[in-house]
């Protein structure tokens, strides 16, 4: 799968992040970027598309990171989708939570291009 | 705990974590490098800003037992909020910046900040968490806290401009 096939669903609260996100994966080659603005938008857009990766915050209102997961995860079509939680939540015990609800890769604010880049890569290697 | 442990906890474990993840936050997402000043005590009057973003902490220590909470804020001065938005986001001198994208962003910087010191406190035994940011928008405004906290102003220098860290905490 060539990077411009991949269709990547970014889920943050955060306009900043949505749009920093973005940019950061153009530079790095990725280009079909669907934005939401939190995770019950994200499960709305889910029914509708089927997308790649999922890239999402952990703390968001009315459905966070992790409850996104669990639901994405109850769905045959997303049941192997890598998703990748994007969040400042860094701890072991946060992490361990995280790979436990189904959670495939895990990135750390602040990060660069290139740190994404290569969890991007890691990612993509094992679909 | 007297007043003197609690500033040598807040100034000897605390203080260096939040600056630490402020710097790279800043040097990682704003693409501005950022030099921590001599910090300041509240009796030196409190900086003034024309945005500021706060996280709420609260947590305890696991070596006493103790209970803390508080606040970290990256405060503002004028255009100085703008002029690392614009830095955060490529943008031109001449592109126009919207205001609540500024704000969003100013609050994110302040999660940021909070957040990757949490991951360096655990590891010193201070468990916590944070809360959701929340941004002040206003002229000149300062940022009044109890005066039962300790409370330290980090200035945070740039090629260009200063900003300040303001940390502050209660214990019991």
């Amino acid at each position: 799968m060539s990077d411009t096939n991949i269709k990547i669903l970014v889920v943050d609260d955060s306009s900043t992040m949505r749009r920093i996100l973005r940019t950061t994966l153009m530079r790095i080659g990725y280009s079909d970027v669907t934005e939401a603005a939190d995770g019950a938008e994200a499960l709305l857009k889910c029914r509708g598309a089927q997308f790649d990766i999922v890239l999402t915050d952990w703390n968001m209102p009315e459905v966070d990171g992790l409850e996104l997961t669990i639901k994405l995860r109850q769905k045959d079509n997303y049941k192997r989708v890598p998703i990748m939680m994007v969040t400042t939540e860094g701890g072991k015990q946060d992490v361990v939570d995280a790979l436990m609800q189904g959670v495939t890769s895990y990135i750390v604010k602040p990060f660069t291009a290139d740190v994404l880049k290569e969890k991007m890569s890691d990612l993509l290697a094992v679909t | 705990m007297n007043d003197d442990f609690r500033r040598n906890v807040l100034k000897g474990k605390l203080l260096p974590a939040f600056i630490d993840s402020c710097v790279q936050a800043f040097e990682t997402m704003a693409f501005v490098a950022t030099t921590p000043g001599e910090p300041i005590s509240k009796e030196n009057g409190a900086p003034r800003g024309q945005i500021s973003g706060t996280i709420g902490v609260a947590g305890s220590i696991a070596l006493t037992g103790d209970t803390l909470c508080g606040n970290v804020s990256l405060i503002f001065p004028d255009q100085v909020g703008e002029a690392i938005f614009r830095s955060m986001m490529m943008l031109g001198d001449d592109e126009p910046v919207d205001d609540t994208e500024l704000q969003d962003a100013v609050g994110e910087l302040a999660n940021m900040a909070a957040g990757g010191a949490k991951a360096a406190m655990q590891a010193m035994g201070l468990n916590f968490n944070i809360s959701l940011p929340s941004v002040v928008v206003g002229d000149g405004h300062h940022l009044a806290q109890p005066a039962t906290a300790v409370s330290i102003v980090v200035p945070m220098k740039t090629e260009k401009f200063e900003f300040f860290m303001q940390v502050t905490f209660t214990f019991s």
